[in-house]
């Protein structure tokens, strides 16, 4: 210790030996300063960095030279995040005493590493910036702002409690809880966050405080030994019961998990298993369809082929039967029997028959129409005249079938059916010989018959 | 219950870097020593 008024180091008495100064209520600030500064240490090593700012600025008013105290002051400040005041307190120390200072170590440790410098500078820029925003009322950019500057300085007690009273004025009781616990993380005994916090308890612990209320009346506490038992009042002991409920609870979830897990399962894959059956039945179908098909296709193709031989088996059944009648009226033209060559020419189809034959035929029928024409008319009529009027109507309507130019024919088949008794045939005929042949005897006749009749 | 606005006016914008050296002038360094010293020498021209 040194005399504070010529700096002559002291002894142990109440007097300075140099000049004689009364050094007694000097050594006591000395020591008082120095027990405020021990304060301050113990007070740094627990975390209670606001509790020791305190106490060193007392060390520091009574002895300004306490560098140990002023160090240490610079220190906690610099876990505050407030940088400047450190570098103040550190720089003022080495002015106190130049060498063998820890403010050196500090200060070096700063100014060596500008990237860091320039980091804190940056930090305390944005947080002034934030500030601004709030006073302007841009409270949204200034909490966008200040979590940039948590990210670099995490250490920043101000920006902390700003950001938290943002986060409170927005009711944002969570996060605000959140940034003030890092404070006190920081600074265990930080007033301003204590003040925060509480007034968060005031705004959302009155629910809390009413719920561990009642908590409180539902349970009983007593202590059995060593043991602190809490019980709920009104619940009786039943683990006998409670474990068989509990048996039934897990047998319940236990048939859940079978219904809802594993039968879901099982039942897709028997559903694929069927849908893949039914893909190959499908299969196999489409197969058997498209065989089937072609077997019927195949069937309509034989079935038409089949018509298309009987028919052509047919025409030549008739072709046949035609050449057959053919040599049969040729036969009998040969015999001059002409009634008998026309009839068999009559059942031959003209069509059917080859070019030489559909000659022939026409020939035969050249000679055998008229001769038979004429035959026919002469029997009718004789029939006729004999009174034979069946026959008459049989060979006189045959023979107008034959050649229909023949009017006697056909005045005298009207006359049979008249002299028969058949009048409604008469009529016809009569009526058919004035419409066929007009202007003749035989249309005249008739004409005076059918209005007798 | 906090009033935002009175709140709001207790935060100070921190110093930068270079404002340190002005800050180490305007600290006000005087303690109990010096009071004490200016004490006894106010004492001394008295007597």
């Amino acid at each position: 210790m040194k005399c504070f008024n010529c700096g002559a180091t002291l002894k142990n008495t109440d007097y300075c030996s140099q000049c004689g100064a009364d050094v007694k209520l000097y050594r006591k600030m000395i020591q008082l300063s120095n027990a405020y500064y021990n304060k301050g240490l113990e007070k740094a090593k627990v975390r209670d960095l606001s509790g020791a700012v305190g106490v060193l600025r007392q060390s520091l008013k009574i002895n300004k030279k306490n560098t140990d105290a002023r160090n240490l002051l610079g220190l906690v400040y610099f876990e505050l995040g407030e940088v400047v005041e450190a570098l103040t307190q550190w720089i003022i120390s080495r002015s106190f005493q130049s060498e063998k200072n820890l403010a050196d170590y500090y200060i070096e440790e700063i100014q060596n590493n500008p990237a860091r410098l320039e980091t804190i500078n940056t930090t305390i820029r944005k947080y002034n910036q934030s500030l601004l925003y709030c006073e302007q009322g841009s409270f949204d950019l200034a909490v966008i702002q200040l979590k940039k500057v948590l990210s670099m300085n995490m250490n920043l007690i101000k920006a902390h409690q700003l950001l938290a009273l943002l986060y409170m004025k927005n009711e944002n009781y969570g996060r605000a809880r959140s940034e003030l616990k890092r404070v006190l993380a920081i600074d265990k005994t930080n007033t301003r966050a204590l003040r925060y916090m509480q007034e968060l308890d005031e705004a959302t612990g009155k629910h809390t405080q009413q719920e561990e209320e009642k908590q409180n009346k539902d349970v009983i506490a007593y202590t059995s030994g060593n043991e602190t038992i809490i019980q709920p009042v009104g619940v009786k002991d039943n683990s006998g019961l409670l474990s068989v409920i509990n048996v039934v609870i897990g047998l319940a979830i236990g048939a859940a998990v079978m219904w809802f897990l594993v039968m879901p399962a099982q039942q897709q894959r028997t559903n694929e298993e069927l849908n893949q059956a039914v893909a190959d039945y499908s299969e196999q179908l489409d197969s058997k369809t498209a065989a089937l098909e072609t077997l019927q296709s195949e069937m309509s193709s034989l079935e038409s082929r089949t018509q298309a031989a009987e028919e052509a088996s047919s025409q030549a059944a008739e072709q046949l039967a035609g050449y057959e009648n053919l040599l049969n009226a040729y036969a009998l033209y040969a015999q001059n029997d002409a009634p008998g060559a026309l009839e068999a020419l009559e059942q031959i189809d003209r069509d059917s028959l080859s070019e030489n034959a559909g000659t022939l035929y026409d020939e035969i029928f050249a000679d055998v129409g008229t001769e038979a024409v004429d035959e026919l008319y002469t029997t009718g009529y004789a029939a006729y005249e004999a009174g034979d009027y069946e026959t008459a109507i049989e060979d006189l309507s045959r023979c107008y079938e034959l050649d229909n130019s023949r009017a006697n024919a056909l005045y005298f088949l009207a006359r049979a059916y008249h002299r028969s008794g058949d009048t409604e045939n008469a009529k016809i005929y009569y009526q058919k010989v004035i419409d066929e042949q007009p202007g003749t005897r035989w249309a005249t006749d008739a004409a005076g018959l059918l209005a007798g009749l | 219950m906090l009033d935002f606005e009175e709140e709001l006016k207790k935060f100070r914008p921190s110093l930068e870097i270079d404002q340190v050296e002005d800050n180490v002038y305007n600290n006000n360094l005087t303690d109990v020593t010096d009071l004490l010293d200016e004490m006894l020498k106010e004492i001394k021209e008295h007597q």
